[in-house]
């Protein structure tokens, strides 16, 4: 049976197919303005790279903010429900996962069967999130992709106090301002996001072997000091981004959102 | 044109309908009462309504207008107002829109049906210590006398030591004798007993409409019980109050001998804790489409809808209502609010949680981490966290409320599936 899941983010739209619950193909390319469009085009790439074309697919499932702008008829489920699918799929037995996307941070809890216990999401608030790192990222003239490696490069801690990006980024400016080496601002920045993701964490009492997820787990840098202060064993698999629409297409062969 | 995200609740039971329009007739009286040279109070907090009742005053609830502004959808407008006259943000959102009512130069024709003046003020520090240092601020705007009832804290649960008792019955006797020395005449104390009767037969009927809810399906969902519980929250000592809770008894009675219920196919049973959203009541009806129902809500509980009512003793009035007031599950640091939700939950066979965070309340979020726990530990029955101000619109997030009410359901349902 092949099936879809399409996982629509703010900034980024992933489209996972797969056969027998077997990968077949992914595709991973920027929402941008027009979310409809954007799937549409990562749908096409997908299939293309898959060799099948869409009458193919037989179940489809989509999550993700923009799960209602998917253009094709699916069924929708929640990020949490996605997530705990996908990351158990990969890492069976794991205790949590931590997705940190472009404007949202979940926190979830499971038993080793891969069912959800408690779960805790960012408030309103985009700090925490790849949003706030994007903002960080202008006012530093540094690329988002290098931020993690250079704040490795840090030889001081520097304290980022403000919770708001807005105040983040003037106390970020001001460092800038007073000569503080990038690196070490770097650092400070990720420090500040991962000492809110583990508030976030110790709120349904997080612990255990755990999962990062969303794109933002590609970042080295905020990586390793979550593992400092969360204590936990964090696993980052390949491709960490792709796990919300991987969860979806599980659902789908699970007989949710069949044609 | 602007596109709502928010919608009014939709309720369902024709006695919710009847009590709404006894909210706006109470409110008329007020005004009228005004006109007649009649003095006016603004009170607040817990203070006992048998109180008022039993002297005949005419009272604006000061929790109760915000409410009722809330539900217009102009409660942001007053808030915004009272922040401009240098209310903090972290002042109490009901404090805030209320202070914005009173001290506003001008007011949409809606308030101005039953905003009146006062002559005087009687404050409380139950449950909030901070109304105190708010209302103070209208007192002087309005240049009216003031009076404030001390409640000592309840550090002891249900068992309420004479000594409490005794203290708070006589800031009670002091209140009356304040209302007389300002135009209220002398205490009718047949009457003070009689309200006190009347408050105890109010209870047993609310007592007897819980039952009726605890049915599955549940015959009435907390849209229509945060209207239903008006008469609870300000008629006690009234006729009124009772007639209106004897005619819901016999809707919810009907309906459960014939088994209909909010919805047809009820899957989940949910209990909304801390303030709902008054801008925005559709989003407890939101939850309708998995088939889920906001059975009960905490706040429909304040100021007196969960005691034991055989304390009320009409011979010992005063003392009646010390211990009405001291025992409510909003008086803060006793173990009442969370043993109360614990049992609500076995009871109304809760099936999840839902927990708001108002940020500017400095009472309700304290007891969100131990009502989570509690009810786990108890029951296995989770609860869900996340921010929502249940009267400043400009706080609302309709997204991320609505991925909160989202994930938390499909998981509750994947739990059940299982």
């Amino acid at each position: 049976m092949i099936t879809a899941g399409i996982d629509v983010g703010s900034l980024a739209t992933k489209v996972v197919l797969l056969n027998e619950n077997q990968l077949m193909s992914h595709e991973v390319s920027g929402t941008g303005v027009d979310a409809t469009e954007a799937v549409k085009k990562a749908m096409d790439t997908a299939l293309e790279k898959a060799g099948i074309s869409f009458k193919d697919i037989e179940s489809l499932v989509s999550t993700g903010a923009g799960k209602k702008k998917v253009p094709f008829e699916s069924a929708q489920a929640t990020e949490i429900i996605c997530d705990t699918k996908g990351v158990s799929h990969i890492c069976p037995g794991v205790n949590g996962v931590i997705d940190i996307g472009a404007e949202n941070c979940r926190v979830i809890k499971c038993d080793q069967e891969g069912n959800i216990i408690d779960f805790a999401l960012n408030d309103k608030c985009a700090s925490g999130t790849g949003i706030f790192l994007d903002a960080m990222a202008k006012a530093l003239r540094v690329k988002p992709e290098e931020m993690g490696e250079l704040s490795l490069q840090a030889t001081q801690d520097i304290e980022v106090t403000s919770m708001c990006s807005v105040f983040a980024e003037s106390e970020v400016v001001s460092m800038i301002h007073r000569r503080v080496p990038k690196n070490d601002i770097l650092r400070g920045i990720h420090r500040s996001i991962a000492s809110r993701i583990c508030g976030q964490a110790n709120r349904i009492l997080l612990e255990g072997q755990l999962v990062v997820m969303g794109g933002i787990a590609q970042n080295l840098g905020l990586i390793t000091i979550l593992k400092e202060l969360m204590g936990s064993e964090l696993i980052v698999p390949d491709e960490p981004e792709i796990l919300g629409a991987l969860g979806a297409a599980l659902l789908a062969g699970e007989g949710e959102g069949e044609k | 044109m602007t596109t709502k995200v928010t919608t009014p609740g939709e309720k369902s039971l024709e006695t919710t309908a009847e009590i709404s329009k006894a909210i706006k007739a109470y409110y008329g009286g007020v005004k009228v009462a005004k006109e007649e040279g009649k003095p006016i109070i603004w009170s607040y907090g817990l203070t006992p309504r048998e109180i008022f009742h039993a002297m005949d005053a005419h009272v604006i609830y000061l929790e109760h207008l915000p409410l009722m502004v809330g539900a217009k959808q102009l409660s942001g407008h007053y808030i915004q107002v009272a922040e401009e006259e240098g209310f903090s943000r972290d002042v109490c959102a009901f404090h805030r829109c209320f202070l914005g009512c009173a001290v506003a130069s001008e007011r949409d024709p809606y308030l101005d049906q039953f905003f009146v003046d006062p002559d005087f003020i009687i404050a409380t520090n139950l449950p909030c210590m901070s109304e105190s240092k708010s209302f103070l601020y209208a007192a002087d705007h309005h240049n009216v006398p003031y009076y404030f009832i001390d409640a000592p804290i309840n550090t002891w649960g249900k068992d309420i030591p004479d000594y409490a008792i005794e203290y708070y019955a006589g800031q009670l006797k002091g209140t009356l004798d304040f209302m007389s020395e300002h135009g209220l005449g002398t205490v009718d104390w047949d009457k003070l007993k009689e309200a006190v009767s009347l408050s105890k037969k109010l209870i047993l009927l609310w007592n007897e409409i819980d039952k009726c809810r605890q049915a599955v399906p549940t015959p009435m969902g907390t849209v229509d019980g945060l209207t239903a519980a008006y008469p609870l929250i300000q008629l006690p000592g009234t006729q009124l109050g009772v007639t209106l809770f004897e005619r819901l008894l016999k809707e919810l009675k009907g309906k459960v001998e014939r088994g209909e219920g909010v919805l047809d196919d009820e899957k989940l049973r949910l209990l909304w804790f801390g303030v709902p959203p008054f801008y925005n009541m559709g989003l407890l009806n939101y939850v309708e489409k998995y088939g889920a129902v906001v059975v009960k809500s905490m706040i429909e509980y304040i100021a007196g809808g969960a005691y034991d009512p055989s304390i009320m003793d009409p011979d010992k009035p005063l003392e009646s209502l010390a211990y009405k007031a001291l025992v409510d599950i909003v008086n803060p640091i006793s173990e009442n609010m969370v043993n109360f939700i614990r049992e609500t939950v076995k009871d109304f066979h809760i099936d999840g949680v839902i927990g708001v965070v108002k940020r500017s309340c400095g009472l309700l979020p304290g007891y969100m981490r131990p009502v989570k726990d509690a009810v786990y530990e108890d029951s296995g029955v989770p609860t869900t966290i996340f921010d929502l101000d249940g009267l400043d619109i400009r706080e609302y997030d309709d997204a991320t409320s609505k991925a909160n009410l989202d994930s938390f359901i499909e998981a509750l349902l994947a739990s059940k599936r299982r």
